[in-house]
This record gives C-alpha cells, structure tokens and sequence, in this order.
C-alpha cells in the first residue's frame, strides 16, 4: 500500500475495515522515512522496533473487530514531547545527555490508545525559540516543496515530515507561531489549540505563559481527528483546563451558516509581502466576506509577547547559560541572554497588557465568531537568509516570521492555519482565529475552504 | 481607582548606555559574556529594548491586572 499521500481518517477506515493492517502501513512509512529523509531532514529519532511493535498490537485490537478513530495512522512527534527511552532533547545539544524519558508524553498516549503509532521524534529549532528551522546541531529541515527553503519553525521537523508524506500527522508546540509558521510554509493545515486546552505533561517547556501543543495534517478532517483524541483534563499540567472533551471531527461537516467572519486589517495588513494580503483576501472572498476590522493594540500585544518570551526563556535557561553557553545554538544563546537583562518592571507591564488585550478581543468576538489574517508576512525564505525585508525596512528573519502569530497567541485563541497557494511557487498560510474554546468553529471554516478546493495541500516531489 | 497613569518615560537609545547595561546584567546574572558573543547579545538587546518601548510607552490603568493571577 502506498500511503504517502493518504490521511489519517483513510488510512484508518482502510485497516479498521481490514482493508489492509497497521504492520503494513508503518513499514511503508518506515520505508518512506528511509529511502527519502536524508533530503529533509525531519527526523532525529526513528523508532522502527517499537512502531512495528504497536503496529502489531493495533492490528489485534483490529482483529477483535475494535474499531479506532486513529488505527494503524503513523505520527512524528516534535523532539521536546517525552518519548519513552529517548533523551528529549528539545533541538539542542545539552538536553541529550538527560536520562531517556521513563515515560511518553500524555499526548502520544492519548494518541495511541486511539490506534495511532508512534514512528519517530522530529527536528525543531533549538529549545523552540526558532521561527526558521535551522538547527547547529541537528542541521537545518529542509522544506520538501523546495529543498533550498526553510520549513519555518520551531516545529520545522514537524512541517517537513507531513509536508514530505512520511506520516499523515504530526505534533508539535506553538509559543508564538511555531505550528502556524511551518504550516505556513510547507502548505500544511495546522491547529493551535485554546491555551490550556492539550496537556503539555511530559514534555519541555519554553514559554510557560504561551505553550500550546497541537497536530499538524494535510487535511482539516485529521486534525480534528487528532485533537479530539488528545482532548480532556489532565491532573500532571497545572494550566491544562477541566474541560470535557468537546469533539469537533462530526462538527466541522456542518458547514458555516451564520458563522460571523471578518477579515483582519490595521497592523494585519501592514509588513506582509503581497502574497500574504492575497492569501486572505483570497480565502476572505472564498467565504463571502466582506467586513473588515482591527485589532487594536497588536503591536503591543506582539512587542509584550515578545518581552515575556525571551524573559520566560532567559529565567528557563539560566542555569545552562551560566555554565554551558558555548554548547547552545548561538542564534539562540545570544537572545537569551539578552533575555536574561530584562527589568521585572517590563515584563510586568507586558502581563498587564495581556489582560487588557484579551478584554478587548472579547469584544470583538461579540460581532465577530472568526477573524482571518495571514499566518506569515511572507512565503518561506531561503535557508540560511538572515534578513528579509518588510515594508521597505531590513529586518533580522528569525525574530520577525511571527509577527502576525504573536498577537494571537499571546491570548490564547485557537486557531486553524490554512494553506492557499498563490500560483505555482511556495504555498502560505491564513490564520482562521476563532473565540477561546472554539477549535470547532476554526476547524468548520477549515474543512469548507478545503472541500471548496480554496486550501489545500500538495504532494511534495523531492 | 481608574486613573490612567502617565505613560513611563522612553528608554535612551545611548549605545554607551546599552554597553553598560549588558556589563551590569551580566554580572547580577552570573553570566559571562564572551566577546564573540557580544555583538550577537547587542542585536537582540537592542530589539527587545525596542519592544519595551512599545510596552512602556503603553497606558494603563492602575488596577490593571497582569495575566497571571494566582489561585490558591
């Protein structure tokens, strides 16, 4: 069985109705991973003996007629999710002399309890504080839709692996933008939850204040699929809501009948290239929309992120730049040392805005149920570019590729990333932002734009 | 209270002033700064210090609450 480019929900409807079986599907992805990734660079960990050993015991849970959500569906995991006797490294050289994990990520259990597979662990930016995915240790993951160009990052493994058809799904962690962004570019769909919506137990943090975990697919439908497998309360992360699950992949069919949408301007469509205001107007025409409105006050709400980030990160990392700085990704070392010197009186300021931000989105989602604007200021660069420039002004590329996911983030709001693809060249991403606890609503705007043919993902031939 | 506090003065983009402060943060950090990373250090300070601007410069009223809030 070829399953390159099959989803989730085919592949498990195939092995559920004994079409084929989970050993099949995980060999050829396997075998995928290892006739093509010395390309891509996706992977840090293939864990061959222990997929083909879950495959093995989905296919006799198969056999006993259980029907799974996810049977037999290969999945990668960014390298910060604890994997079980693997040192999570989190893309750095330092974290890979820890003890290997004694146990996985909650999230790679609640997958696999599905019928789900765990296949491998993935290539990110340095302790995710990376929009490029470039990585000194690992080297950098390179986009399967051009090999020259970057897959963005953090969870740049993440994007290449579902980019390249090595698995149908994989997870990764969004600070700022780090599962928008490598949607983005590697023309995938993408889900940053509600904050506190996935539990982030077991695996390494960056931002405690904005850490998301969620699914990368290459359709709407998987990702649903996925996130309500990851779904529900969870004692071991403190931020992680006492929520039921709430299922979305019999929701997102519904279609988006009185959904209220409108299309972000301001500073949404200012320091973007002009296939990023393309990208939304033309999804924004797709669905009949023709209201406009702004948030007011994203720039600060992007430079308060910005602070408390590399604030968060520098007071995360101290200890290792104290003693270790010369093993850290130097991109990566010399931000957070910058982190390190931020006056309390900045980052408390930034928190206070957070608050009044997030007052003031509530409002706007009093007239509006989704907001749309682009996912990135500009398809993916080159690998290796330092600077871009936006609006006429030379910028740095690292800390500039989340400018449009930064704010929204900031607040938590969940939001689905789709792909449009402007013409023949590189795709990018729109963001469809919806209220806190609405991943249903993003993701029903999702699945119409792609049954519609507006946003879709692409076979990669590398 | 609701009165709007004046918003905090800009910080000075003196380069002296900004070599100073990386000396100084060090030290309180416990960090050395290795010259081959001083430069790199100058770059992100000077972009974090031009997001504070847009932070501080930021009014908000005194019984704004920041964005963590304990629970006990």
């Amino acid at each position: 069985m070829t399953i390159a480019w099959h989803t989730a929900s085919a592949i498990a409807k195939a092995v559920n109705d004994k079409k084929t079986s989970a050993a099949e599907v995980v060999s050829a992805s396997l075998e995928r991973i290892a006739a093509l990734d010395s390309k891509t660079n996706s992977f840090t960990d293939v864990l061959a003996a222990r997929a083909h050993e879950t495959a093995a015991k989905v296919d006799k849970r198969a056999a006993r007629s259980e029907r799974l959500p996810l049977a037999g569906v290969p999945f990668a995991v960014k390298n910060l999710f604890d994997v079980k006797s693997i040192p999570t490294r989190a893309g750095s050289k330092i974290n890979r002399e820890r003890k290997p994990a004694c146990a996985d990520s909650v999230l790679i259990e609640r997958l696999e309890e599905q019928g789900a597979v765990l296949v491998g662990a993935l290539n990110m930016g340095e302790y995710a504080y990376d929009f490029t995915g470039e990585n000194v240790h690992d080297g950098a993951a390179c986009n399967p839709h051009d090999l020259t160009h970057m897959t963005g990052g953090s969870s740049s493994g993440s994007g290449g692996a579902v980019a390249a058809g090595y698995v149908p799904i994989a997870l990764g962690s969004d600070t700022n933008g780090s599962i928008r962004v490598p949607s983005s570019f590697c023309g995938l769909f993408g889900l940053k939850p509600t904050y506190g919506r996935l539990s982030r137990a077991r695996s390494f943090p960056f931002v405690g204040s904005f850490d998301h975990l969620g699914p990368l697919a290459r359709s709407s439908m998987d990702l649903a699929l996925s996130y309500d497998a990851m779904q529900g309360p969870d004692h071991e992360d403190p931020v992680c809501a006492q929520r039921e699950v709430e299922l979305t992949a019999t929701e997102i069919v519904k279609g988006i009948k009185g959904v209220r949408i409108a299309k972000l301007e301001g500073y949404f469509s200012k320091m973007g290239e002009p296939e990023a205001y393309e990208a939304t107007a033309r999804v924004a025409k797709a669905l009949g929309v023709s209201e406009t409105t702004e948030l007011e006050d994203a720039g600060a709400a992007r430079a308060s992120a910005y602070l408390i980030t590399a604030s968060e990160g520098a007071a995360l990392h101290l200890g290792r730049l104290r003693e270790r700085a010369a093993d850290f990704d130097p991109d990566v070392r010399d931000r957070l040392i910058a982190g390190a010197m931020i006056p309390a009186t900045w980052t408390i300021q930034a928190q206070k805005i957070r608050c009044h931000f997030q007052a003031q989105v509530r409002k706007l989602f009093e007239r509006f149920d989704i907001l749309l604007a682009p996912a990135t200021p500009t398809r993916a660069p080159k690998i290796g570019q330092r600077t871009f420039k936006l609006d006429g002004q030379e910028l740095l590329v690292r800390p500039n590729i989340g400018i449009y996911t930064q704010p929204i983030s900031f607040i938590g709001l969940p939001v689905a990333a789709v792909p449009v693809w402007p013409d023949d060249g590189l795709p990018i991403g729109v963001q469809v932002i919806a209220p806190p606890w609405r991943e249903d609503l993003a993701l029903r705007v999702a699945y119409q734009l792609e049954r519609d043919g507006v946003c879709q993902s692409k076979p990669a031939t590398f | 209270m609701n009165t709007k506090k004046p918003a905090a003065p800009a910080i000075p983009a003196d380069p002296a002033a900004l070599e100073a402060f990386i000396d100084a943060g060090a030290a309180m950090n416990g960090l050395t700064v290795d010259p081959a990373y001083r430069e790199g250090v100058k770059i992100h300070l000077n972009a974090v210090t031009n997001a504070a601007k847009l932070v501080l410069a930021f009014e908000l009223e005194d019984d704004a609450e920041p964005g963590p809030v304990f629970k006990p």
